[in-house]
């Protein structure tokens, strides 16, 4: 049978019952524990209308020739995406700094949701001020000479040639025509000023600031996107930017209509180090690490923590899979298995390095003590988030949700937490072990804590350790129960990590994030093929991911959308 | 002219082209006669609510004597609005027939955050609350009616997405997005506002010229989303009805903006560096002091932390888990970390009546005209016997304060239930929908429910 991507998402878990006594504290008499069935005589509630528990339609087939396709959304440019356009397109750096966030998709910006007030504020406030800085030389913005430079053929030129690039589509002639009126404003100011204005309009432009997609004519209800349609879904998809000048001559000559066109171009965008920065840029926000740069993350008594460390750590994440990228070993078990690091700064004293950098920038762990990513300090550091909570639990259950891609659900109600004298320095294991003796705290915790002793070599800024402050020898046994093909016993992280390099529910997870990622909503069942189309091409070997992404833009979902309706 | 007109004629702010522009302050608003002053709300959300002994006040009526922890609110006490009785119907998540739903999607926090404001449940296609909160309800409403430079302004700290992170919404699934610190919002709200003595002559010419500009500028950028929208399916329309919304909300701030002089309305100091959330929380609270002032906005919305905390005090326990740990048998100090959070936290909102308090309006002050709506995820009950212990939604401290302009009867405690110790079963509550109805009557609104758990009990007749 073929696995949709939900089929491994629910992980059965007993909630329901108050759990109490995550610290041993097991005196219970919360109100709620194990009486949640017994409200309903509670006259203070009424019944509501039902709303949800709808059927999913059976999955499509991936086997058949019909296309599939799940509800297309728009996309705004993300604030990273925004940035990177008006830079490539201009030379000019916007400040977005009091842009409002960008909306969400799982763990990754997407801005898929509606913009708010305050959001179109920001783009006219951004535009003013990119466009104030372009203008300062004219001659370089509009690539007129010098005849024609001051005139209104040179802005004529500008508008329909920089406008082409800005907008990625060819201008229509009502475009032209409307953008001509705003220059023609600013021009009894002077030239200069009239560019400004139509900068600051295109900068504000649908065309510029969403992914607009509306294909050609829709055949069954299905619209096959246009060659510049595809050139900004590959652009925004592998570099984070706007088409370069190949990729929008490429789209002109047609040579997008294609699966093989879209994958040869694809190969070259591949080669390229934006597509190592896009990578690296998927891992951080896959594992939430802004939240070490933008303070979120806390520790105690570690005052070695500070922003030079913080960004060393994420720094250290994007080298790690750039360097994966350039040597094209950009593989999911190298991800988890490679055993080398690269340490900068303040990261040096913390992974208390004895061996010499390589010339490639790499440190060599040869002792088996850290492999791939999951052991860096970036990912240690930023689970638990705070020093109170029990980075065992909090580990355990990165692994499970994010590289698992399994559902826990949230702690029951009335959860009593006893937060351990010192999260930082103490043996969580005892304290732990006593979930498994309450059946309500058992269900979930027996999925996240035997996962998360395997991290326990690690304090909580990811040093190295075999001992605990006070003395207590370390103990990084763990075990991973389940269905899943991780399951089994392992000494620590390294073995761990192990697992999770050959596993095919960690690719296929993947595929979901990439999807997300790519497309900004959740995959419902008509997307599976999709999905699938990803996590197949993982499957075998290492699991290349330059080669899944190959796999992604030949689907049908890359290349047709829903037709305007 | 009608008052709510010629009042935005006041305003001054200049968008761009920084320093080309001279610009304006406000007619004092002590001259404007009792009763033309505007109307506004400000909804504030903080984490965990309080221990609910100490915090709720003893006595009926105006007779009332404040609650332990709550002593810092003494010198507001007439300008004060308590309704114990209160259930947030998020409660209901934790009935075993939501889940057979498809309803239960989060636990307290989330299910308690997301519906403090909105009156509604999660949906589980998205995760995030199924309706638009109270202050969008009104912002819209007074908008539609007298448009400001901005319909509503949302301010945060230590906020995060996500249900466990988001309290107010514009729509279904749609969280409104905050200024995350105190400085984005100055740079938004104020930066480019100048303030001028009255008397002093502004230079028309510069200003109108830019004023011109900006607005072409606009008129390209709708002409083009029209023409783009024209063309959509109904997967995008959101998309463009909203940007098209945000056009017009530019257009009207811009519209709204002419120089003229006067007093009244002053701009916050610049936020700088700011050292520890208490400067962070009472610069925001400048914020919106100002900005209500200035007739920027009528609708205000703060959000301290997210459902699960996010607030960290030196010298402070953590608040979260000294809540998780005030069950029966919680230890003294437990139960005094807890008041020292609960009374820290009425520091706070005393700061900000105090603000809003000392700007004069008319006979009153802008805090009789400026309903404040103080809201939780859940709260800590050690009153309700079954129920002791952490994250209740019992006695839900959804509470008023300001507003002495409205049709409530300010400085008293109104008991909807049945006083402690009264069961979970034998107290008549009230769900907190009903508040929500109230506030949004208070400013015109035509409702007799709000949000998806809503009981069709109408508003709190007590309150007037």
């Amino acid at each position: 049978m073929r696995r949709t991507p939900q089929s491994f998402a629910l992980v059965a878990c007993l909630v329901g019952a108050g759990c109490t006594g995550t610290a041993g504290n097991n005196n219970g008499g919360n109100g709620d524990d194990g009486n949640a069935g017994g409200q309903a005589d509670d006259p203070s509630f009424p019944d509501f209308p039902g709303s949800g528990g709808v059927a999913p339609p059976p999955p499509a087939s991936c086997d058949t020739k019909q296309i599939s396709l799940g509800a297309g959304k728009w996309r705004r440019l993300t604030q990273r995406q925004y940035r990177n356009s008006v830079k490539d397109l201009l030379g000019v750096q916007p400040n977005t700094k009091n842009f409002l966030s960008d909306s969400t998709t799982g763990a990754f910006a997407t801005n898929t949701l509606p913009p708010q007030p305050n959001d179109i504020a920001a783009y006219a406030e951004a535009a003013e001020t990119v466009a104030a800085q372009a203008v300062a030389d004219t001659a370089k913005l509009t690539n007129c000479n010098a005849s024609e430079l001051g005139k209104d053929v040179c802005a004529a030129k500008f508008i329909k040639e920089f406008g082409a690039r800005a907008y990625r589509h060819e201008l229509s002639a009502a475009e032209v025509t409307t953008l001509t009126d705003t220059y023609n404003v600013g021009k009894t100011d002077s030239f200069g000023h009239g560019l400004q204005l139509v900068l600051q309009a295109m900068l504000q432009s649908p065309s510029f600031l969403y992914m607009s997609e509306f294909g050609g004519t829709p055949d069954n209800g299905v619209a096959k996107l246009t060659s510049t349609e595809v050139a900004t879904r590959l652009a925004y998809l592998m570099w984070n930017t706007t088409p370069d000048a190949t990729l929008t001559a490429a789209a002109k000559a047609g040579e997008l209509d294609t699966v093989d066109g879209i994958q040869n171009h694809a190969k070259r965008l591949m080669k390229d180090a934006r597509f190592g920065a896009a990578l690296g840029d998927f891992h951080m926000q896959l594992f939430h690490l802004a939240k070490l740069t933008d303070g979120t993350v806390k520790k105690s008594g570690a005052p070695e923590f500070d922003t030079a460390m913080r960004q060393a750590m994420v720094d250290e994440v994007n080298a790690f899979v750039n360097y994966a990228f350039a040597k094209g070993q950009a593989t999911v078990k190298n991800l988890f298995t490679s055993p080398y690091a690269f340490p900068s700064g303040p990261l040096l004293g913390l992974y208390n390095v004895t061996t010499a950098q390589l010339s490639d920038g790499r440190y060599e762990i040869k002792d088996g003590t850290r492999a791939g990513l999951l052991t860096s300090p970036a990912l240690m550091a930023t689970e638990p988030p705070i020093p109170t909570a029990y980075g065992v639990v909090h580990r355990g259950k990165m692994v499970r949700t994010m590289l698992l891609c399994e559902t826990l659900p949230p702690p029951p109600p009335n959860l009593k937490f006893i937060p351990p004298p010192n999260a930082a320095t103490t043996p969580q294991r005892a304290l732990l072990e006593q979930h498994k003796n309450e059946p309500s705290c058992a269900g979930c915790h027996t999925l996240m804590d035997p996962i998360g002793f395997g991290f326990e070599n690690f304090d909580q800024l990811g040093r190295y350790r075999t001992k605990y402050p006070k003395g207590e020898v370390v103990n990084s046994t763990g075990e991973v129960v389940g269905d899943s093909d991780v399951k089994g016993e392992f000494k620590n992280a390294a073995e761990l990590a192990a697992k999770l390099g050959d596993s095919q529910q960690v690719r296929a997870c993947l595929g979901t994030h990439w999807f997300r990622y790519a497309y900004g909503r959740e995959p419902t069942d008509s997307d599976a093929c999709v999905v699938d189309s990803f996590a197949k091409a993982l499957s075998t070997g290492d699991g290349h991911l330059p080669s899944a992404m190959l796999s992604f833009v030949a689907t049908d979902a890359f290349r047709f959308r829903k037709g305007v309706q | 002219m009608k008052t709510t007109q010629s009042r935005r004629q006041f305003i001054q702010s200049v968008v761009g082209t920084a320093g080309a522009c001279k610009l304006v302050t406000l007619m004092p608003h002590a001259a404007f006669a009792a009763g033309e002053a505007p109307k506004r709300l400000l909804c504030v959300f903080h984490p965990m609510g309080y221990l609910d002994n100490s915090f709720w006040p003893t006595g009926d009526g105006a007779d009332f004597t404040l609650g332990e922890t709550q002593q810092a609110l003494n010198p507001h006490k007439s300008k004060l609005l308590y309704v114990d009785g209160l259930l947030n119907s998020g409660r209901a998540y934790w009935e075993p027939r939501w889940g057979a739903l498809g309803l239960e999607t989060d636990n307290e926090h989330g299910s308690g955050m997301c519906g403090v404001f909105t009156g509604s449940w999660i949906d589980k296609s998205h995760g995030y609350a199924a309706s638009a909160s109270i202050d969008q309800a009104v912002a819209n409403a007074v908008y539609a009616k007298t448009p400001t430079p901005f319909k509503s302004i949302a301010l945060a700290l230590g906020a995060a997405n996500g249900s466990h992170g988001n309290a107010f919404y514009v729509g279904a699934g749609n969280p409104a997005k905050p200024m995350t610190s105190p400085n984005q919002a100055y740079d938004t709200l104020f930066a480019k506002l100048q303030v001028q003595a009255p008397g002093a002559m502004p230079d028309n010419s510069a200003f109108l010229k830019s004023k011109m500009e900006k607005q072409r500028v606009i008129d390209n950028a709708r002409a083009e989303f029209k023409a783009v929208c024209a063309r959509i399916g109904s997967a995008e329309k959101a998309m463009c009805d909203a940007h098209l919304e945000g056009i017009n909300q530019l257009e009207s701030r811009l519209k709204s903006l002419s120089p003229v002089s006067s007093a009244g309305c002053s701009k916050p100091s610049v936020p700088g560096a700011l050292s520890d959330p208490q400067a962070s929380i009472r610069a925001q609270m400048d914020v919106i002091k100002s900005a209500f002032s200035c007739d920027l906005s009528r609708v205000a919305t703060l959000q301290i932390g997210g459902a699960d905390g996010g607030i960290d005090v030196a010298g402070f326990a953590n608040q979260h888990a000294t809540t998780h740990a005030t069950g029966p048998g919680a230890s003294s100090g437990v139960l005094s970390d807890h008041k020292k959070w609960d009374a820290w936290w009425a520091s706070q909102w005393s700061y900000l009546l105090t603000q809003l308090d000392s700007v004069k309006e008319g006979n009153g002050t802008l805090l009789d005209n400026t309903l404040i709506v103080f809201g939780s995820d859940t709260t800590t009950g050690q009153s309700i016997p079954e129920d002791q212990g952490a994250h209740n939604f019992y006695r839900f401290p959804l509470w008023l304060a300001g507003g002495s302009n409205f049709a409530f009867k300010t400085g008293r405690r109104v008991k909807l239930a049945t006083p402690p110790p009264a069961t979970r079963v034998n107290a008549k509550w009230r769900y907190h929908n009903s508040l929500l109805v109230s506030v949004g009557r208070a400013f015109g609104l035509d409702m007799n429910t709000f949000g998806t758990w809503d009981q069709g009990k109408g508003p709190i007749a007590e309150l007037t």
